[in-house]
C-alpha cells in the first residue's frame, strides 16, 4: 500500500460543470418538485375525506399565486423528466429481444405516443358529464 | 438449480423497483395532472365543476378510480424518494440510514395517508 495514494478532488459544484452534469443535475432535481407537488396531491386526497369545506380551501390553495408558479416548474420538470426517462428506457432493456434487435428510436416515439394518448384519456375523463 | 433457501439480504431491490415503477407511472401522468389540477382549473380556464367535491369524491370511492389514484400518487412517491436519497450522494452528502429513513418514510407516510384515505372513503 503507497503511502501517499492519489486522492482526486472532487470540486464542490462538479454537478454545474460540464453541460452532461447540469442536465442530470436538473433531472435529479426534477425529483424534488414533482415529488413534493404529488405530496400536495396527497394533501388534497386527505382533505377530500375530511369533507367538503376542507377541499374547497385546498382547491383554493391551488389557486395561491406561488403554488400555481410551484406547478408551472414543476409541470417543466415532469416533461424534462418525462423526456429523459422515454429516451433512456431502450438503453436499459436488453438490446434483443425475442430474436428481434430493439428499434430505439421506434421504442422512444412510441412512449411519446403512450404520453399523449394518457394525456387525452385523463382530459377527457377529467371533462366527461360536466355541464359548463 | 441451486436448493438453498432465498434469503433476503438486500433492500435496494425493493426500492429500485418501486423507482423503475414510479417513473413510468410519473413520466406518463404527471404532465397532464399538473397541468389540470395545478394549472388549468386553478386558472378558470376549465370549469370549477371539474373538480368539484361531489366529483372527486365519487372517483376516489369508486374501486377502480381508488386504485388509480392510489398507484398513481404513492409510486410517483416512491420513485422521488429514491432519487432524492441516491441525489444526496451526488451533492457530497454521504447519507446514511436516517436521510434513507426521512426519504423513504416521507414515501412511506405518503403511502399510508392515501391507503388510509381511499379505504374510509
Amino acid at each position: 500500500m503507497s503511502r501517499n495514494p492519489y486522492q482526486p478532488k472532487m470540486a464542490r459544484r462538479w454537478y454545474l460543470s460540464t453541460p452532461a452534469f447540469r442536465a442530470y443535475t436538473v433531472r435529479e432535481a426534477s425529483s424534488l418538485f414533482i415529488g413534493l407537488w404529488y405530496l400536495n396531491l396527497v394533501c388534497g386526497v386527505t382533505s377530500l375525506v375530511k369533507g367538503a369545506a376542507s377541499w374547497d380551501s385546498w382547491l383554493a390553495l391551488q389557486t395561491h399565486p406561488l403554488m400555481m408558479l410551484f406547478s408551472v416548474v414543476t409541470l417543466l420538470l415532469a416533461l424534462y423528466h418525462s423526456t429523459t426517462w422515454f429516451s433512456m428506457t431502450p438503453r436499459v432493456m436488453p438490446p434483443r429481444i425475442a430474436g428481434m434487435n430493439v428499434n430505439q428510436p421506434l421504442m422512444v416515439a412510441a412512449h411519446w405516443l403512450g404520453l399523449a394518448a394518457v394525456s387525452i384519456i385523463v382530459f377527457v375523463a377529467t371533462l366527461w358529464g360536466v355541464s359548463s | 438449480m441451486s436448493t438453498e433457501k432465498k434469503v433476503w439480504t438486500h433492500n435496494e431491490p425493493l426500492f429500485w423497483s418501486l423507482f423503475g415503477a414510479g417513473g413510468v407511472v410519473t413520466g406518463f401522468f404527471t404532465p397532464i395532472l399538473v397541468l389540470i389540477v395545478g394549472l388549468a382549473v386553478p386558472l378558470g380556464l376549465l370549469s370549477d365543476k371539474t373538480m368539484a367535491y361531489d366529483r372527486i369524491l365519487a372517483f376516489a370511492q369508486n374501486p377502480f378510480g381508488g386504485l388509480i389514484l392510489f398507484f398513481i400518487l404513492t409510486l410517483s412517491l416512491w420513485h422521488c424518494a429514491h432519487r432524492i436519497f441516491h441525489g444526496m450522494h451526488d451533492l457530497g452528502f454521504h447519507p446514511g440510514a436516517w436521510t434513507r429513513i426521512f426519504t423513504y418514510g416521507l414515501a412511506l407516510i405518503g403511502t399510508a395517508f392515501v391507503g388510509v384515505s381511499l379505504v374510509v372513503l
